[in-house]
């Protein structure tokens, strides 16, 4: 019982909320800024809405529309990283974000399945979590206040976790071990190279034992190790594991998660060390 | 999505209910502070929202599928489809690049074409990748007879790796 009250009551301190949430929303919008391709992208393409979009019948809308609720996205996520009534910059956040990625993932969704990326999902999932935790009405930086629980920083962790967890899972379930027999790894790995030309992949697809290992090493990571960023002993390592891990999928799969997910979701743990540097500064600026 | 907020909503009052029982009427006369339980409410209503649609294979929430996709390949099942230029004794084997289209895109679209059997769509889809501004200024730098091929590429054998190259469709062009 103790145990549970610690959890549900322990408070830590909400300066490391703010500069989580600043480095957040800063991190999502430098993206966004940088990949402009996600404003003119749906248009000129095959549209194929997202599921959601269809329940709602929710269609397509104008260029300039898009452009509008892409500025909508940027101030929000800008006003929302410094705090400005953080909690209606939060949902308005949410909702421009689900509408905006939704319109772009409609465009690259193919006709014949509802395939989309699992990464979106996660900027989503957080971005709708901080709506209903209380800390998330911090407005200011301030080192005085301890209201940000132990169980708003795991609840974060866990959502982190499903794209990884769900992504084990279903590999899991829809092939068995067959996904770790290392064939399927090389059949990617050939593809991969017939339609980019990358021959970084051709390094691995000789040696059936290897890709054996790193097929296991993807599941075990997925599946069981990323569990490993809930506990302060072992989240760096894991979170070094899953840089290393988007950093193959990069060189040999060529698909960018980095920028889109990883960098956005690792400053859950990256705010506590920059705060601790950000006083240690301040501190030594202070005494000299 | 309506069957999660039902799943939810279950979840909430058989949380509740239990909650009730076990915490307030304890033998120990130890108790979870009222506080404690409105957090462990939100906290697991949450959790539920976004891992209760892994485990059922809920499609659309929000824009993901956790299912659609069969993961297990092998090489012998690797086909990739794609347009490769000849003109001569030359061929471009990067056309699809060279006029700026993404080999991917173009793969992931004729490939579920191909296998769904949708061949006009298939067609109507390689004449507007040879419409575009881009291929005419191919044309332009590549003059005289210049044929573009509809090819499926295959695994021939993995060590050392071999590819085979069927022909599918040839479109002829600068007669």
């Amino acid at each position: 019982m103790n145990l549970i009250n610690r959890f549900f009551t322990h408070k830590l301190s909400t300066d490391q909320f703010f500069v989580f949430r600043f480095l957040f929303c800063a991190s999502v919008l430098i993206y966004l800024l940088m990949n402009w391709f996600y404003v003119t992208g749906p248009y000129g393409a095959n549209y194929n809405p997202i599921p959601l979009f269809e329940l709602f019948s929710i269609e397509q809308w104008s260029l300039g529309v898009n452009k509008l609720l892409f500025v909508l996205l940027c101030v929000s996520l800008c006003l929302l990283a410094f705090g400005r009534v953080p909690r209606i910059f939060t949902a308005l956040s949410a909702i421009f974000f689900f509408l905006f990625m939704g319109n772009y993932l409609g465009s690259m969704k193919s006709p014949n399945s509802n395939y989309v990326w699992h990464s979106h999902n996660m900027i989503l999932y957080i971005l709708l979590a901080l709506n209903f935790l209380p800390v998330n009405k911090v407005k200011t930086l301030s080192s005085q206040s301890k209201e940000y629980f132990l169980w708003e920083l795991v609840l974060l962790k866990l959502i982190v976790c499903t794209g990884y967890f769900g992504s084990a899972f279903i590999k899991l379930k829809t092939s068995g071990l067959d996904w770790m027999d290392g064939y399927t790894l090389q059949a990617y790995f050939i593809q991969k190279h017939i339609l980019t030309g990358n021959t970084f992949v051709l390094n691995f697809v000789d040696s059936l034992s290897l890709l054996v290992a790193i097929s296991w090493l993807t599941i075990m990571l997925e599946l069981v190790f990323c569990f490993g960023l809930l506990f302060k002993k072992t989240e760096f390592y894991v979170l070094g594991l899953l840089f290393g891990f988007h950093l193959m999928i990069l060189l040999t799969l060529e698909i960018n998660f980095i920028n889109s997910h990883f960098i956005p979701i690792s400053t859950l743990f990256m705010a506590r060390p920059i705060l601790g540097a950000i006083k240690r500064r301040l501190s030594q600026t202070s005494l000299s | 999505m309506y069957g999660l907020i039902t799943i939810n909503c279950l979840l909430h009052g058989i949380i509740c209910k239990i909650l009730k029982k076990l915490i307030f009427i304890n033998s120990e006369g130890v108790f979870i502070k009222p506080k404690a339980i409105k957090n462990m409410l939100v906290f697991l209503s949450l959790l539920s929202v976004f891992y209760i649609p892994i485990f059922l294979e809920i499609e659309s929430w929000p824009f993901t599928d956790w299912r659609v996709f069969n993961y297990s390949y092998h090489p012998e099942r690797v086909y990739v489809f794609s347009l490769e230029a000849e003109s001569g004794d030359n061929k471009d084997e990067k056309f699809l690049r060279n006029i700026n289209f993404d080999p991917v895109t173009f793969n992931r679209f004729s490939y579920k074409a191909y296998y769904t059997k949708n061949y006009d769509d298939l067609e109507s889809y390689i004449e507007g990748v040879l419409k575009g501004e881009e291929f005419d200024k191919y044309l332009e730098e590549h003059p005289g007879k210049l044929d573009v091929n509809f090819v499926m590429i295959s695994v021939e054998s993995t060590r050392p790796l071999k590819l085979k190259r069927s022909i599918i469709k040839q479109y002829e062009f600068n007669q």
